[in-house]
C-alpha cells in the first residue's frame, strides 16, 4: 500500500469488535506488546500483507476495517508457530482463527477462494464424516472457475488410485451432523459463526 | 664530592643464605660504610639489633641486603622508624630470590649481590632530601548537593564510613521536607539551606561558600557530591488543550476532583524518552482511569523504558486491563478538535496505517528535564566541554575531571533507583578516598615551583588526574590522588617534580654503579631488565622462590611503574657496557598508573633509533609484559643459566613484531 494511500485511510477504532473478537478467541489479546516474536517465526509472513504481530496490534485497537482488508487470517495455517513463541502466552492463531470466523459469519472475505475452500471441505464432512477430496476439489473448481486448471491433476491421482471416486461413508453418519449442528451453535453464542 | 657512605646491614636469613653468599666478601664491598651481619632482620631480635647498631653508628643512609618478602619490607619500615630514619633514606636490596637463590655457579650469586648493594648504595647517595611532607588537614565532611535515592544511598553508606554529611537544600525548601515522597529521610549531620556560589581547594580540602536567606555561610569540606540540583519545572506544553499528567495524577490521589474523566477516552502522549518516575505515574494513572473510572486509555509513546526500570509487572498490569499502546513512529501524532467539542487524535501504527482516535482528554506526559545544573556547574568548575559529564558517562561513572567532586543520580541522566543507589554508593566511596591521603603509604610527587615552567606536560600525563594548577604559577600534585608512580616525574622537561623513591636521576646511578666495573670483556655483558614492582618483580621473586636458575648477569632494577623509564635509562646501560636492556613491565589494560606499558613502548622505539645512530644494536632494547604469577614467562624472556648471549641470539626472546610498530607509533606521536 502506498504511504498516500494509507493517509486517505485513517480507520476509527471499533473496541466493542475487539472485545468480541478477544470473546471468541479466548486469548488475552491486550496482553501483547508487539515485540514480533510470532511475525519472525511464522512461515507464512512474507505472504502476508499484515504481520501477524501487526495484526494482533490492529485488533488490540479494534481497527476492524484494516483487519477486514488484510488476507493474513486467511492465510494462517494454524501451524501454532507463534502460540509456542509468543512470551506473552497468546495463541495468535486462535486470533486468526476469530477474526476468519467474524469475517465469515458477515459473508466477507479477503480471500473469497480460501473462504470457499473451507466452506467445501466443512460440506464434505458433513455429508460423508470425512473429507473426500474428489467432491472437494470438484464444488470448490466448480465455484471458483478453476476446474479446468486442476482436472488434469485430478485425472492423474485418479488413475494412480490417490483419489476415490465414491467417498467413504463412516458409521453412524447422524452423529456428524449432531457435532456440527453443536459447534457450530457454540461458535455463535461465542460471537463468532462456524464455517 | 664523594657522599659519606651508606651503612649495610646484611642478612643471613637463619642459615639460609650462608651456603650460597660470601657475606664478608659482600660487606667488604665498596661504596659502602660500616657493615653489620644479622640471622633474621625480619624478626624482632634481629630488628632490635639492627635497630640498636643503627643507633649506636649514627646512621644516614641504610642498605639493607636481605629478601624479597613483604616482611623485610616492614622490618625495614619498623627499624628506620624506631632510630628516627625517613624510610626514603633507607634502601632494601634483595639478594635472596635475586641472587642466593637463583645463581649457584661458584661466586657468581656473590658477585652480582655486591653490585646490587653498591648500586642501592649509589642510588641513595644520589636520593635528593624527601621532599617535606605537605601538612595538611583533610575535611572528613562531605557536602551533598541535592536529595533522592542517590544522595539518601550516598549520605547513608558516608555515615556507615566515617564522614560527615553535609546537605545543601535548595534555597525556599525551608530545610529538610521529609514529607516529600521518596525524598525524605536524608539522614545528615548538618543541613544548609541555601546556593553554593564557590568552591575553592581541592579534593580533601574545599572551601565552599553558600548563600542562604540568612546570610553567607563557609564551609570546610572533603568532597561534593552532586546528586541533582533544583529541580526544572516541567515544561509547559505548547497546547493548552492537553492537560499536564500531575494534575490528573493529584486528582485520582485526592478522589475529589469531579473533572476527572470518566466513561470517556483518555489519549496519553509521551512523545519523549520518559524518566522511570514519569512511566510509572503514566501507567498508574491509566491503570486507574481504566479500572475506576471505565476510561478507555490510549497511551502514545516512544519509548516506555520499562525494562530495568521494574515497572515490567505495572505494565503488564495495565495492558492486561485494557490500556492500549502504540509505539509512535516518525511523524509525531496530529491532535484536532472536532465538531462536538471533542478531541481527534491521528496517529501512524508501523506498519498497519492510519488510525483516528476520538478522545475526551489528552494528557501530555512531559518528562520534567533534568535538574537546573548549568549554574553549579559553573560554580564547581566541572562539565565545562560540552556534554562532559554525558559524554563521558560509561567511563567515569560518577567522576568528574575536578578530583574529589562527584556527579550522581538525576544529575547526570535518568536513572533508575537501583542505578541511582549504586551512583551514590559509588560517589560515597570514591568521595571517602578523597578525604583520605592515598599518599599516606608513599610520598606523592612533589613540585619545584621555582622550576616549574607551566608546561603542563604533567597534567597530561597524570594517570590519576593528579596535578592540577596549583595557586600561584606552577603546577601542584594532589596528596590525596597521587599514587607516586613517577611518569610525570619521568616526562618533565625541566625536571621540577620529585619523587621520593626513584627520580630519574637516581635510577641513572644506580645503573651505572651496576655496570662499574664492567664485567670481564667476552662474557658477554650485563642484561638490565627495568622491573615493574606491580608485576616483573613479583614474577622474578616466585622464580627465586622456586630457585628458577637463570644468568648471573641479569640485573634486575626495580621500577614502580614503567612509565619511570626514559629514553636515557633504556640507552645509558648499552652505552656502559651493558648486552641488553629489558623493560617488563604490565600488559596493556593492566597497569596500575595506566599508561606504563605505552610510554615504555614509546621510550623502546625512540631508545633504538638512537641506538642505531650511535652504532650500537638497536634490537638489544626490548619491551615485554609479564604478569605477576607468570614466572614461566619471565624465565623464557630471561638468558638461561650459562648461555652466552649475543644480541639478536636466542637469549632474550625478541619484541612481537605489533609491539615494535605500537611503540613506533607511540614514538612518533
Amino acid at each position: 500500500m502506498a504511504p498516500s494511500e494509507m493517509r486517505v485511510a485513517a480507520v476509527t477504532p471499533d473496541r466493542a469488535w475487539a472485545r468480541a473478537i478477544e470473546r471468541a478467541s479466548g486469548e488475552p489479546i491486550s496482553l501483547c506488546y508487539a515485540c514480533g516474536i510470532c511475525s519472525g517465526s511464522c512461515p507464512l509472513a512474507s505472504m502476508m500483507d499484515l504481520l501477524p504481530s501487526r495484526l494482533m496490534k490492529a485488533v488490540q485497537l479494534g481497527l476492524r476495517d484494516r483487519v477486514g482488508r488484510a488476507v493474513s487470517p486467511w492465510l494462517c495455517v494454524a501451524c501454532e508457530t507463534c502460540a509456542v513463541r509468543c512470551p506473552n502466552g497468546i495463541d495468535v492463531a486462535r486470533v486468526m482463527d476469530a477474526v476468519r470466523h467474524d469475517a465469515a459469519a458477515k459473508r466477507v472475505s479477503a480471500r473469497p477462494d480460501v473462504d470457499a475452500f473451507h466452506r467445501w471441505f466443512l460440506w464434505t464432512v458433513r455429508m460423508f464424516g470425512r473429507a473426500h477430496e474428489g467432491l472437494l476439489s470438484a464444488g470448490y473448481g466448480l465455484q471458483q472457475r478453476r476446474l479446468r486448471r486442476d482436472l488434469p491433476t485430478g485425472l492423474v491421482l485418479l488413475r494412480r488410485r490417490r483419489l476415490a471416486l465414491l467417498p467413504h461413508l463412516i458409521r453412524r453418519r447422524r452423529e456428524i451432523g449432531r457435532v456440527f449442528r453443536q459447534t457450530v451453535g457454540r461458535a455463535r453464542t461465542r460471537g463468532g459463526a462456524g464455517g | 664530592m664523594k657522599p659519606p657512605a651508606a651503612t649495610l646491614i646484611a642478612c643471613t636469613c637463619g642459615d639460609a643464605l650462608r651456603g650460597c653468599l660470601d657475606f664478608e666478601r659482600v660487606t667488604g664491598a665498596g661504596g659502602t660504610g660500616p657493615a653489620l651481619v644479622v640471622r633474621d632482620f625480619c624478626l624482632p631480635e634481629g630488628r632490635a639489633k639492627a635497630a640498636a647498631w643503627l643507633r649506636e653508628a649514627a646512621a644516614r643512609r641504610v642498605v639493607v641486603a636481605a629478601c624479597g618478602a613483604p616482611m623485610a619490607a616492614a622490618a625495614l619500615a619498623d627499624v628506620a622508624t624506631r632510630v628516627g630514619l625517613d624510610v626514603s633514606r633507607t634502601v632494601l636490596v634483595d639478594v635472596r630470590e635475586g641472587c642466593a637463590w637463583v645463581h649457584t655457579r661458584g661466586a657468581q650469586a656473590t658477585d652480582k649481590a655486591i653490585r646490587q648493594v653498591r648500586a642501592a648504595a649509589a642510588g641513595l647517595a644520589e636520593a635528593v632530601a624527601a621532599p617535606a611532607p605537605i601538612e595538611r588537614t583533610l575535611s572528613d565532611a562531605a557536602l551533598i548537593i541535592g536529595r533522592g535515592p542517590a544522595a539518601a544511598a550516598a549520605a547513608a553508606r558516608l555515615q556507615a564510613l566515617g564522614s560527615k554529611v553535609i546537605v545543601l537544600d535548595p534555597p525556599g525548601s525551608g530545610g529538610p521536607d521529609s514529607s516529600e515522597p521518596g525524598h525524605g529521610g536524608l539522614n545528615a549531620h548538618a543541613r544548609v539551606c541555601g546556593t553554593l556560589v564557590s568552591l575553592d581547594g581541592d579534593a580533601g580540602n574545599f572551601q565552599a561558600r553558600i548563600e542562604g536567606p540568612d546570610g553567607t555561610a563557609d564551609l570546610t569540606v572533603g568532597a561534593v557530591i552532586v546528586a541533582g540540583g533544583p529541580a526544572r519545572k516541567a515544561a509547559q506544553p505548547e497546547d493548552l488543550t492537553a492537560v499536564p499528567l500531575s494534575d490528573l495524577e493529584q486528582g485520582l490521589a485526592d478522589g475529589t476532583d469531579d473533572a476527572l474523566p470518566s466513561e470517556q477516552g483518555v489519549v496519553f502522549i509521551m512523545d519523549d524518552v520518559p524518566w522511570p518516575a514519569v512511566t510509572a505515574s503514566t501507567l498508574g494513572v491509566a491503570l486507574r482511569l481504566v479500572r475506576d473510572r471505565q476510561c478507555h486509555c490510549l497511551v502514545l509513546f516512544r519509548d516506555l523504558g520499562v525494562a530495568g526500570a521494574g515497572l515490567e509487572e505495572r505494565y503488564r498490569e495495565a495492558r492486561a486491563a485494557g490500556v492500549a499502546f502504540v509505539r509512535l513512529g516518525p511523524s509525531a501524532p496530529e491532535t484536532a478538535r472536532t465538531a462536538d467539542g471533542r478531541w481527534s487524535v491521528r496517529v501512524e501504527i508501523a506498519g498497519v496505517g492510519l488510525m483516528t482516535e476520538t478522545a475526551d482528554l489528552i494528557v501530555r506526559c512531559t518528562t520534567p528535564g533534568p535538574p537546573d545544573v548549568v549554574g553549579l556547574r559553573q560554580v564547581l568548575g566541572v562539565g565545562s566541554g560540552a556534554g562532559t559529564i554525558g559524554q563521558r558517562m560509561f567511563l567515569e561513572p560518577v567522576f568528574t575531571e575536578r578530583a574529589g567532586v562527584f556527579w550522581i543520580g538525576a544529575a547526570r541522566a535518568p536513572v533508575t533507583e537501583d542505578q541511582a543507589v549504586r551512583q551514590g554508593e559509588a560517589a560515597a566511596m570514591a568521595a571517602v578516598l578523597a578525604m583520605t591521603p592515598a599518599a599516606s603509604a608513599r610520598a606523592p610527587a612533589v613540585v619545584d615551583t621555582e622550576r616549574c615552567a607551566l608546561c603542563l606536560t604533567c597534567l597530561r600525563v597524570c594517570p590519576h588526574h593528579a596535578v592540577t594548577i596549583g595557586p600561584g604559577p606552577a603546577m601542584q600534585v594532589l596528596v590525596s590522588t597521587c599514587l607516586a608512580c613517577g611518569v610525570c616525574a619521568a616526562a618533565c622537561p625541566a625536571g621540577a617534580i620529585q619523587v621520593v623513591d626513584a627520580p630519574g636521576r637516581r635510577l641513572l646511578v644506580e645503573v651505572d654503579a651496576l655496570l662499574d666495573p664492567p664485567p670481564p670483556a667476552g662474557d658477554g655483558g650485563l642484561v638490565i631488565v627495568y622491573a615493574c614492582a606491580n608485576s616483573a618483580m613479583p614474577a622474578a621473586q616466585a622464580l627465586g622462590r622456586l630457585r628458577r636458575s637463570y644468568d648471573e648477569r641479569v640485573m634486575l632494577v626495580p621500577v614502580p611503574c614503567l612509565g619511570r623509564v626514559e629514553t636515557i635509562h633504556a640507552l645509558r646501560p648499552l652505552v656502559a657496557g651493558a648486552a641488553r636492556v629489558l623493560i617488563c613491565g604490565c600488559f596493556d589494560g593492566s597497569c596500575e598508573h595506566v599508561v606504563g606499558p605505552q610510554r615504555a613502548r614509546g621510550v623502546a622505539a625512540r631508545a633504538s633509533a638512537v641506538a642505531e645512530a650511535l652504532g650500537l644494536d638497536p634490537a638489544s632494547i626490548e619491551v615485554a609484559a609479564v604478569a605477576p604469577v607468570d614466572w614461566h614467562r619471565l624465565a623464557a624472556l630471561l638468558p638461561v643459566a650459562g648461555a652466552v648471549e649475543s644480541p639478536g641470539g636466542q637469549g632474550v626472546r625478541p619484541l612481537a613484531a605489533d609491539h615494535v610498530a605500537q611503540g613506533a607509533a607511540y614514538g612518533a606521536e
